[in-house]
């Protein structure tokens, strides 16, 4: 009774976090190409530029859970150590979902590019036995707007 | 910035700036996530049952090392505060005279004694416990046909003894859980817990074949007893009629039944021993008669 509960967690683990994973990918690859033309920097400061802009915090977060089948795969991982490739793509999609809600929140005040970009991240888990185990990102940076009203 | 200021600064290389598109497979693993899994739950099975194997043998091996008496002085500790039934005065006699004259047509090694208890249990059950005690459950004496099946349940017991089996168990599971408990226990993972499992179930394959070695000691001391083995196999033929489904074969301690038999009738046919002769009724008295 335990493995037939436990095999079909696995099987809905499996299906449904892969169809969200492939869908999500997709909607990143996507979103990213749109918001090409707002640049992000992680330097501290803007490039030189000779007008004055105006510039904003903006900041985006996203909170994403494991499913069973990769919590589990990442079980199997701890036993004998090595990359966690399952825990790997969930912070990839994490990061980059992140960013994007910072750069559209970045495009939607007119800002042409980002800098100072801090990425901060923290398991909403924190380590505790049977709980979720979900991670925050969360992007910020100083967004640079050249409104016309600036331009000398 | 006038002109002549952009010109001194002319052999300055603007610094470019640009967000190239993010290469994938770099960050995040492009392999299937399915090669991952079963080679991980593949490795982990072959370690856990490796270990399983080695540890049941060590186990086999070290468990006859304590000496039979001490083995029944821990198990009377523990069985004297079982309350036996007073009021079967006679079937525990009529048990303990039946195991008597077993262990007399085949005799136990020095300094092993047997000790019956009737076990009031509908159950169809017999179970052989540390230091030479056996129970048999009232139920099987209610419905099983002679006496000469009940002595070869009895004696299947008694051999569990006499081959040490019930130490062996034991010293086997604490060496076990001892094992699995250090790997994997701390851990306290879904895997970790699917690995212990998947170790109980390896460590089940010696049970079955302890239940096998001690079918064929039962055989031989039940035609030491009567001369033939009649109603060797009559517990197996009742027990089928009793409960019908019997669980998959490697998930059970004992093997299961069809391959008992067979194994019992290939025996008797080997060594041409009669199988068909009379056999002796259980005395009415120690049925419980509902």
């Amino acid at each position: 009774m335990d493995l037939l509960i436990f095999i079909t967690l696995i099987l809905i683990g499996f299906f449904a976090g892969r169809a969200a994973e492939k869908r999500h990918y997709r909607s990143i690859i996507r979103r990213e190409k749109e918001l090409a033309d707002i640049p992000i920097f992680s330097a501290r400061f803007p490039p030189p530029r000779t007008d004055a802009p105006d510039s904003k915090l903006v900041g985006g977060s996203v909170v994403v859970s494991v499913d069973y089948f990769k919590r589990f795969v990442a079980g199997l991982r701890m036993i004998i150590g090595g990359r966690i490739h399952s825990y790997e793509s969930l912070l990839d999609r994490a990061r980059r979902e992140a960013i994007l809600r910072m750069k559209q929140q970045a495009k939607e005040i007119g800002a042409d590019s980002v800098f100072n970009v801090r990425l901060e991240t923290s398991s909403i888990s924190k380590g505790y036995r049977n709980s979720i185990g979900s991670v925050e990102v969360y992007a910020y940076g100083t967004a640079l707007i050249s409104g016309a009203v600036k331009r000398v | 910035m006038t002109a002549s200021d952009e010109k001194k600064l002319s052999f300055v290389k603007k610094i470019e700036y640009s967000n190239p598109p993010i290469p994938e497979e770099i960050n995040a693993s492009t392999e299937h996530p399915l090669r991952e899994f079963a080679w991980l739950s593949i490795g982990l099975l072959t370690v856990v049952i490796g270990i399983v194997l080695i540890i049941g043998w060590l186990g086999y091996i070290l468990g006859p090392l304590i000496p039979f008496e001490k083995e029944k002085a821990i198990a009377d500790m523990v069985i004297v505060s079982i309350p036996e039934n007073r009021k079967n005065d006679e079937t525990a006699a009529y048990l303990q005279h039946l195991a008597d004259r077993l262990t007399a047509a085949a005799p136990l090694p020095e300094g092993m004694t047997i000790t019956t208890h009737l076990w009031k249990s509908d159950e169809l059950n017999a179970f052989a416990a540390l230091g030479g005690h056996i129970f048999i459950a009232q139920g099987l004496l209610d419905v099983l046909p002679s006496e000469n099946a009940l002595a070869m349940i009895m004696a299947h017991e008694i051999a569990h003894v006499k081959e040490r089996h019930v130490i062996r168990a034991l010293g086997r599971n604490v060496l076990l859980n001892m094992a699995l408990g250090i790997l994997f226990g701390s851990s306290g993972t879904d895997a970790a817990s699917l690995a212990g499992q998947a170790g109980v179930t390896a460590g089940l394959s010696f049970s079955r074949r302890q239940e096998h070695e001690a079918d064929l000691l039962a055989l031989h001391n039940l035609h030491a007893l009567y001369g033939h083995v009649g109603d060797a196999t009559a517990f197996f033929d009742i027990a089928e009629r009793f409960d019908k489904q019997m669980p998959t074969e490697w998930l059970s301690t004992h093997p299961n039944r069809k391959k008992r038999i067979d194994a019992i009738q290939k025996q008797t046919i080997q060594n041409n021993w009669p199988a068909n002769e009379e056999t002796l009724d259980l005395p009415e008295r120690i049925r419980e008669g509902d």
